[in-house]
């Protein structure tokens, strides 16, 4: 049995779900941003699965899903250099404590 | 080579922001706001002398959409230089400003690159170039708890739909097995591009603010510098929409099914954003709530799906950002809350009446530029058959006077028990900046006399934005 396409797909939504998931339940900000990172390799996945069943000899995939691991890993540190910052400040880092602001 | 000449105006913009970055050696915030503000209006204009050729580095950045191109670039830099001359003159809230000026024009050059990307790859990053410093923005007070909890939450929400808009364009990509700009080739049941439109749409949506995405904007609207937020809900709102109403143009299939998700997502915001405009007490935080309904008007023309609507989208988003911009600036060196601004007219009367100026053009009152906005995405709707939403949206736009009046009022009847001579409140930055008030000033009247005159040009404007976009 080989494994086609279809199966990286499922696999890249199984770990999107997973992630939005998180991203909605989760309270603690650091578990937050691992939710974020799932989605985003979730989105890496699909690139790379879709460049390697559809156009291997072009690459293109693989191209964009380094432009997106760039992204990924600078808008995950500055996530994070967030949290310090507020976490500094009120010593804490969930979510449901950080509420100076009425929403 | 020639042909690379057309990048001129970002190079000179992202050089500005590494000299800002060591202003240091320089001589300090003052110095670097000033060659900030120098390179962005030197950009605005090379933008209309360099060579514009039809493509660059293999169509991932393309100019083919003529004049509507330069006019954007060239806008968002002069809107650039702008805020910057009135950083030169009153700083930022007190803290280091050189750093936020290096943000800003980083933000700005990711905001002037994205008008003419034409590739899924280009779009995202740029996308992200433009974005990723007003997280940053969002929080520079980094001593202050309510700053960051705001850029947390706009970080959170922003990170979370830029990577759903990934995953869009993952599917992009697959469908299209390449990743420039082309009509996307759907195989199988049409619903599915529709998905894939609705992924792609909310990244932009929540980058305009639209709901269902909006709800961090007023605590992170009043937790920020203000002046953070001048930049960041006016100027950096421009590029994204016109890089969305391309995707719409170019890639992603128009349906009724998309359309209809996109306005309903129109009559939700506009009257959440107004209704809770009225009662707010903060400028800053009403900001947001007419963010919101804006974002709600840009739907109606978006959801139009013609040329037309997409102009006028366009427009509308642009001049709103002329307004915004100058009613935060004024925010920024008079305070947010309609205590601070109370009796403003005697304090500060060009001000005060700059003040009227924006907020009459926010809520779209003739003859102002706001008005024209108005009238094209809902004149586009109407001829698109949405009778019911043009007839909420307008209705809506007379109940907006509301909230525009209630700051006016504010700022023409003096503040209970303060003094007059003790209502002014001390300028934060009083220490570092010997006050320039006639720079910051200035900027403040050129921008309310570009809201009052951008409306006497509003027509041939919209036309041509049509033409190219046709």
């Amino acid at each position: 049995m080989t494994v086609g396409l279809p199966a990286f797909l499922l696999l890249a939504a199984l770990l999107f779900s997973l992630g939005l998931y998180g991203v909605t339940s989760k309270k603690s900000a650091v578990m937050v941003l691992m939710s974020l990172e799932l989605m985003a390799n979730a989105v890496n996945i699909n690139l790379v699965a879709f460049s390697r069943f559809l156009t291997p000899e072009k690459m293109t995939g693989q191209v964009f899903a380094m432009f997106m691991m760039v992204v990924a890993a600078a808008e995950i540190g500055l996530g994070l250099a967030l949290v310090i910052a507020l976490y500094r400040q009120t010593k804490t880092v969930e979510l449901d404590h950080i509420n100076e602001l009425r929403g | 080579m020639q042909q690379y000449a057309v990048l001129i105006p970002e190079l000179i913009v992202l050089v500005a922001a590494l000299v800002a970055l060591f202003a240091d050696l320089l001589g300090g915030d003052r110095v670097a706001a000033m060659v900030g503000a120098a390179a962005a209006a030197m950009a605005a204009v090379v933008v209309w002398l360099v060579p514009v050729p039809e493509a660059l580095f293999g169509s991932m950045l393309t100019f083919t959409h003529g004049t509507t191109t330069l006019m954007l670039r060239s806008g968002i830099a002069g809107l650039t230089s702008l805020f910057l001359l009135w950083v030169a003159a009153r700083g930022w809230a007190g803290v280091r400003a050189r750093e936020a000026v290096a943000l800003t024009l980083f933000s700005t050059v990711g905001s002037m690159l994205l008008i003419s990307a034409s590739d899924l790859v280009t779009l995202f990053l740029c996308l992200e170039l433009a974005t990723m410093p007003a997280y940053v923005l969002m929080g520079y007070s980094a001593e202050d708890k309510r700053s960051l909890e705001g850029a947390l939450k706009y970080f959170l929400m922003s990170v979370l739909t830029s990577l759903v808009m990934a995953y869009g364009l993952s599917f992009v990509f697959g469908m299209n097995q390449h990743t420039s700009y082309s009509p996307l080739q759907v195989a199988g049941p049409a619903w599915l591009g529709v998905a894939v439109s609705v992924l792609v749409l909310v990244g932009f949506l929540s980058k305009m603010t639209a709901a269902p995405f909006h709800y961090w904007v007023p605590d992170a609207n009043e937790g920020a510098p203000s002046a953070s937020v001048a930049f960041v809900a006016a100027i950096s709102k421009i590029a994204p929409v016109y890089a969305m109403v391309r995707l719409l143009a170019e890639v992603l299939p128009t349906s009724d099914g998309l359309s209809r998700v996109v306005m309903i997502c129109a009559v939700v915001s506009i009257p959440l954003g107004i209704f809770a405009a009225l009662v707010q007490t903060d400028v800053r935080r009403m900001v947001a709530y007419s963010g919101i309904s804006m974002a709600g008007y840009m739907m109606l023309g978006v959801a139009a799906a013609t040329p037309a609507g997409y102009a006028s989208a366009v427009f509308l988003v642009a001049v709103y950002a002329v307004s915004v911009l100058g009613l935060m600036l004024v925010v920024a060196q008079e305070g947010g809350t309609f205590a601070d601004i109370a009796g403003l007219v005697k304090r500060r009367p060009v001000a005060a009446w700059s003040a009227v100026v924006y907020l009459f053009s926010i809520i779209g009152f003739p003859p102002m530029v706001g008005f024209y906005g108005k009238l094209g995405v809902l004149s586009a709707a109407y001829r698109a058959g949405y009778f019911i939403p043009v007839l909420i949206a307008v209705l809506m736009s007379v109940v907006a006077g509301g909230y525009a009046f209630a700051v006016i009022r504010a700022m023409f009847t003096p503040g209970e028990g303060a003094p007059e001579e003790t209502g002014i409140p001390a300028p934060v930055d009083a220490t570092e900046y010997p006050q320039a008030p006639a720079l910051a000033g200035t900027v403040i009247v050129v921008l309310a006399g570009l809201s009052l005159g951008l409306g006497l040009i509003a027509e041939p404007l919209i036309s041509l934005l049509q033409a190219s976009l046709s």
